[in-house]
């Protein structure tokens, strides 16, 4: 929060976010939102460590720390920032209830331990937990709109049968379990450009990619493809940057607070004009 | 060496594959080896990524046959109670109606206009009580639920 009312200025136009792991994303937002009120838009990411889930970097300058927090304001008004944010990973499964959890750990699904659920649908890839459970994100139903958000497991533990989610969930949501679709997975990099690009009117110079761990990890040999979508869609005048993370920070459509989304490819867009 | 030929549906792993082996277009047989090495891994990692699936599907198909197996359970459970149910008021209905029927029997005798009126009443609503309850069992019929 106190970083928000330091930004704020009139003439503030954007805010990029960079937060290593350890920082509560959603608690993180909600402070910065009730400052911000969807006035700005604030996008970034949660830094990544491959899939290692150990120690993520991040730094200003000099300072290059594991546990940091940077916010970057752009001011002037003829600055134009547009965002997009998509998945690409299909629902499957019974739908399922979220019947014990605090904050973003969850211990039970409709009366169950949620770690013998996740271990039994890994099978001998559960020894690569948390890694492994990248490949199996929840889906979060808003049931009204059909509409879900994405919310990937950030770690696991053994002594209480939990997960720690990526962000929070409550008792009764509807969840369902998630998987890769190649296909979508890479021609959603392409949507989420097409997304931030068409608000900008002109071609945007730079253009900051966050793109999820989780979707180098299934792509694979194919990791290139969702860049190359991504670079079709904004055109060879874009100066392209970015990393891969493990939560990703943008607007939604329809909705101009900060949002944490999981397993997408977030692309913020900018232009001077 | 020897340049390629690409055939015209390669597939897009195929292209990237011969990019990242052979970026200039020409095959040596030390780059050969990292083309092999490419593809191979590819196959190992698409029959992980199958078995994966696989393990999903089957498990899932059993959540789900298990949800449906107690879902039928439940409905089975519901018709009996319907078809039970039904019965018991079309009994109950059909005493009350002999029962009013009787009643307006003695009530047409009696000087007392009040005790007209009320079985007269009684006899309105017993009917549209039977025409409700008749409907309710054609409709479990037509759903072949109850079936009397």
């Amino acid at each position: 929060m106190q970083i928000a009312k330091d930004l704020d200025r009139i003439d503030l136009a954007h805010v990029m976010l960079f937060s290593t792991t350890g920082i509560n994303a959603g608690q993180l937002l909600n402070g910065i939102n009730e400052v911000i009120k969807g006035r700005i838009p604030v996008a970034g990411g949660i830094a990544g460590d491959d899939t290692r889930f150990e120690k993520t970097l991040v730094g200003l300058n000099d300072s290059i720390q594991s546990d940091q927090l940077v916010a970057i304001g752009f001011y002037g008004e003829s600055l134009n920032v547009a965002h997009g944010s998509r998945g690409g990973w299909d629902t499957f499964g019974p739908e399922r209830k979220a019947t014990k959890c605090d904050g973003n750990i969850l211990y039970e699904i409709d009366g169950k331990p949620v770690l013998d659920l996740y271990k039994n649908y890994l099978g001998e890839k559960a020894n690569n937990l948390p890694a492994s459970a990248l490949h199996f994100p929840f889906a979060i139903i808003d049931k009204q709109t059909g509409e879900h958000v994405v919310r990937g497991v950030q770690n696991i533990n053994e002594k209480d049968n939990s997960l720690i989610l990526f962000g929070d969930v409550f008792e009764g949501d509807t969840m369902q379990l998630m998987r890769a679709n190649f296909d979508r997975i890479i021609t959603a990099a392409g949507e989420s450009a097409k997304e931030a690009f068409r608000p900008n009117k002109s071609e945007p110079e730079l253009a900051i990619l966050v793109s999820c761990v989780a979707r180098r990890l299934v792509l694979d040999q194919l990791t290139e493809e969702e860049l190359d979508e991504a670079k079709n869609a904004l055109g060879d005048k874009t100066a392209i940057c970015g990393f891969y993370s493990y939560s990703e920070l943008s607007p939604i459509v329809g909705d101009d607070a900060c949002h944490v989304h999981n397993q997408t490819m977030t692309i913020t867009t900018m232009v001077e004009v | 060496m020897d340049g390629y030929l690409l055939p015209d549906n390669a597939h897009r792993l195929t292209r990237r594959q011969l990019k990242k082996a052979f970026p200039d277009g020409i095959c040596t047989k030390y780059q050969l080896n990292d083309f092999i090495e490419l593809v191979n891994n590819s196959y190992h990692y698409f029959d992980e990524e199958r078995h994966l699936n696989q393990r999903a599907e089957s498990i899932s198909s059993r959540e789900l046959e298990d949800i449906n197996s107690e879902l039928f359970q439940k409905n089975e459970f519901l018709d009996s109670f319907n078809h039970g149910l039904a019965h018991d008021i079309k009994n109950h209905s059909s005493n009350l109606e002999g029962l009013v029927q009787m009643l307006k029997k003695y009530s047409d005798k009696s000087e007392d206009k009040k005790i007209k009126t009320i079985a007269h009443k009684l006899g309105i609503s017993i009917n549209q009580m039977n025409s409700i309850l008749n409907g309710f069992i054609y409709l479990s019929k037509a759903e072949g639920r109850v079936d009397k």
